[in-house]
Order: C-alpha cells, then structure tokens, then sequence
C-alpha cells in the first residue's frame, strides 16, 4: 500500500468495521468484514451491502451520443428503452476487448458509461479518440459513489430506503430518485447472480446512505460485504472478470459473450474483425466447469485432455454454494462442445472436472 | 490473538508442540489462519512421509487462494487429522487445539530449540 492508494468515501467506516483491506487495482477496498463464506451465503439468503465505488462512471452527453455510442460499444442501444441499462464489451479494431461494461440509456443524447476501475483512464482516452463536436465526454469517476444491495432481501429493503416505486423496476431498469437530501440513481443490476439494486450517490452522502441502508435493512438481515465474497458471488453466476477472464487478447465472441455482439447494426469498432473470425471459426473457446472432486482450481492451472494440455483457467475458486471447486477459462473449442470430462491440473497433480453450463447455481429469480 | 507458551514457533506460522520424547503436534498459528480467512480444503501429508525442517509438506486452500505449510522439524509422519477432511473450519476455529494437521516422529528433537518461543513470535507479527 502506497501514498497513491485512492478510497472512497467509506474507507474508514470500512476499518472501523475491521475489514480487511486490500489493494484492488490501487483502490484501497475491503476484502471480507468477517468471512468470504459467510458473506456470500448472507447475500445468497438475505442481503448483503458492498462498497463499489470504485466503479468508474463515464457521462457521454450530446446530440451526438447515441451515434457515438453506438461506434464505440458491440450491442445495440438504439432501440433500448429510456432508463434502462445493458450489459456490453467494448472492443478495439481486433476485436479484442477493451473493457466490459453496463452502458445507461438516460435518453439518446445522454448515456452513462459504468466501467471496471482498472479501465477508467483507458476508456475515457478511447472514447474520447472518437469524440465528435456534438457531444461532451465527462468522466466523473470521482465525484459518484456506488453501493450494492444484493440479494432476496433486497427490494424489502430498497422499498424502505428508496420508496416503492423503486421497487416496481425491472432487471436493467433504472430510475432518478430523491431521498431526503440525496439525489440517487437507482438501477436493478448487480454481479451476484440475485436479485439486487446499485445505487449512484455523490461522495458527499455515500456514507450517510450506506448508514441508513444498513439501519433500516437490520431487520432483513443485511450486512456489509466485502470484494472476496463479490469475486465467488460473481464466478458462481458464471460473470466474467476483467483482467482475470477477459482482455484485448480476448474477443466476445470466444468469451461466450457473443449475444452481446449485434453485427445487424452499423459499422462499430471491431466489427470486420469480429466477423472475419466468426466466419473461419474460433479456436478457443469459454468453458465452465465443476470439479468432480477435492481440489480447488486457480487462475493460470493448466486444464488437460488424456496428458494434453489443452487449456488454461482464469478464474478458480471454491463455491460456498456447491462446496466443491469450481472455475472457467478457455479450451480448444472442439473439447469445449465435446463436454467431455477434463482434468485441472493443481500443484503437479491432475484433478477431474466437468464442463457445465453458467450459472454455476441455479437462481429462483431471473427478472 | 493468541500465542500459547507451551508451544514453538515457526517464521512461517506454523506451530510445534512437543509430545513425549520424540514426537511433535503440527499446525498453523492463529494469526495464520486469520491471515487466510476461511479454510475450505487441507491437503494433508501421506502418513510415513519423511519431511525436512522448513520443507513443504502439505497445503491449505482457503477461499482466496493456496498456501504452502512447512514442516517445523525433519522427521516422519505418523498420523494425520482426518477430522480436517470433512471439517476444515477447524483449522479457523480451534487453531491450537481440534484444528491440528499432524504428528511427526522427530528425527532431531533438539530442532525444537531453533524454532521462535511464544514472545518472539508474537513480536514477529506485531511487526508485520
């Protein structure tokens, strides 16, 4: 931890709550405030509340945002309702992902950019590369605060804090609310798999708002949670993680995101590349899957077919849910259809795993 | 946290207890296990196995990530928690007592004596 470690405006209500912190991508954040488990089983069966502001928001206002948009993102927003949100990569010319992020559609002259806090600077500089006079870029990175309220407890929770009309949102939808002094941005969204909201606060009353969020959520059994739960939460929905999961040397298309890649709209950044690769077939390809045994596989273990190696993993972890290992990285595609059994191979040894489709768990509500 | 006076100490948290002439207790110290959070798999040594003073010799898996545990002393392995099979939590919540990974029958007793006392393993994590 050095002097240029930035926090959010809950950093020491964090160390007051005795997290443990540590340093994600120069962000000082907390880790877990008790134990990873026991976080992720509260957001699993009530609700937990996480500190992600250092979530990167980029504005993009203009009566030429919609068209700058849609150059700079592989989805398609031009038929995405007002207020809603949507997940999509961005891609450079090789199709190669930039960054993957949730894009909000306040109308079509405005759009906000939610991007991973390692690629804040990267974005901005790329969007900005394709800026034209009739729109503004901003970003505001460090003026917005974030928080997470995820789990099945969480509308419960949000019609309290927020009022009921948020509770009427839809998954992606989002909302312009006021509460006492603070004027939030409510969505239904979330990296957990449950049913959840993400709340955009200016720093100034992000503490205040985590407070009243976690008086009045007691009696729901929220809690804080800290990243260690968010990376199992995210990896047993079958989420991918930046700089783990997915690169510029990664397309969607190999990533197993290739829905989010709308090649029926106009020209966008990557897409002869993108095409040129669907036509001639992929080499490589995502792949789940669940250990069949002891074992907990890792970012980097080899994954193997009859002593060939024949793949890499790129996120591993154990599943406080299913209580086995479980992970996802990239095989040779034809073993990646084949879903025959393979083999992770951790510390030397060869472990047996199955090839399983995402999510990992099964989810009681997908809105 | 927690330092018994009873027990030797290793700079890489694990702990040795001394039983009888020539046999010794292992395990992780509890400043260790708070370190790792929680511990979801224990890999622990084939009984018999012959393991050096400071070699590798078995891992710990927590949520997070793996660790290498070293053997305090040289020796071989005599008997193994099975309990850490289906409980691995133990080596969380009773570091000391039921969360014990195994029993060495000490090659060299007197290695005991280089291991860290109480006080001065306790000063080694107070300056981390």
């Amino acid at each position: 931890m050095t002097d240029s470690n930035k926090k959010t405006p809950l950093y020491d209500v964090h160390v007051d709550l005795r997290a443990k912190i540590v340093d994600y991508h120069d962000f000082l954040m907390p880790l877990q405030y008790s134990s990873i488990i026991s976080e992720h089983k509260c957001v699993r069966s009530n609700a937990g509340l996480f500190d992600i502001s250092h979530m990167g928001e980029i504005v993009i206002v203009g009566k030429g945002a919609t068209e700058l948009v849609q150059k700079i993102i592989t989805n398609d927003v031009s038929n995405l309702p007002d207020y809603k949100a949507a997940y999509t990569p961005i891609c450079d010319e090789e199709g190669g992902i930039i960054d993957d992020i949730v894009i909000f559609k306040y109308n079509p002259d405005k759009y906000m950019f939610v991007v991973n806090c390692a690629n804040t600077k990267k974005d901005n500089k790329w969007i900005n590369k394709f800026k034209t006079d009739n729109v503004n870029i901003n970003d505001l990175s460090d003026q917005i605060s974030l928080l997470a309220v995820q789990g099945p407890r969480s509308e419960d929770i949000m019609r309290l804090v927020c009022g009921e009309e948020c509770t009427a949102l839809s998954r992606f939808k989002f909302m312009e609310v006021t509460v006492g002094e603070m004027q939030l941005t409510v969505s239904r969204t979330g990296y957990t798999g449950e049913d959840g909201f993400e709340i955009f606060v200016g720093n100034s009353q992000c503490v205040d708002l985590w407070n009243i969020l976690l008086e009045k959520g007691k009696d729901m059994n929220l809690k804080p949670a800290g990243l260690g739960a968010r990376d199992t939460l995210r990896l047993e929905a079958g989420y991918l993680l930046y700089g783990n999961d997915i690169d510029e040397f990664v397309t969607p298309l190999e990533a197993g995101i290739g829905w989010t890649v709308k090649f029926n709209k106009a020209d966008f950044i990557g897409k002869d590349s993108l095409l040129r690769l669907k036509k001639y077939g992929l080499k490589r390809m995502f792949v789940a899957f669940k250990m069949l045994d002891k074992g907990i596989p890792r970012t980097d273990n080899e994954i193997t077919h009859h002593d060939n190696v024949v793949g890499k993993v790129t996120s591993g972890t154990f599943s406080p849910s299913l209580e086995i290992g479980i992970g996802i990285g990239y095989v040779l595609k034809r073993f990646a259809e084949s879903k025959d059994q393979i083999n992770i191979k951790i510390r030397s040894a060869d472990y047996p795993a199955q090839i399983v489709d995402t999510p990992f768990i099964t989810l009681d509500k997908e809105r | 946290m927690d330092f018994p006076e009873d027990l030797f100490y290793t700079k890489t948290h694990e702990w040795a207890k001394k039983e009888g002439d020539n046999k010794a207790r292992i395990g992780i110290t509890s400043h260790a296990q708070s370190e790792l959070g929680d511990v979801v798999y224990v890999e622990l040594p084939a009984l018999d196995r012959i393991v050096k003073a400071g070699g590798t010799c078995t891992v710990v898996e927590s949520v997070k990530a793996a660790y290498d545990i070293y053997s305090p002393v040289s020796g071989k392995v005599l008997e193994t928690n099975n309990d850490l099979e289906s409980n691995p939590q133990l080596v969380n919540e009773d570091p000391y007592g039921k969360g014990w990974f195994f029993i060495i029958e000490m090659e060299y007793p007197q290695e005991l004596t280089k291991l860290l006392s109480n006080e001065d393993y306790e000063e080694l994590c107070q300056a981390k």
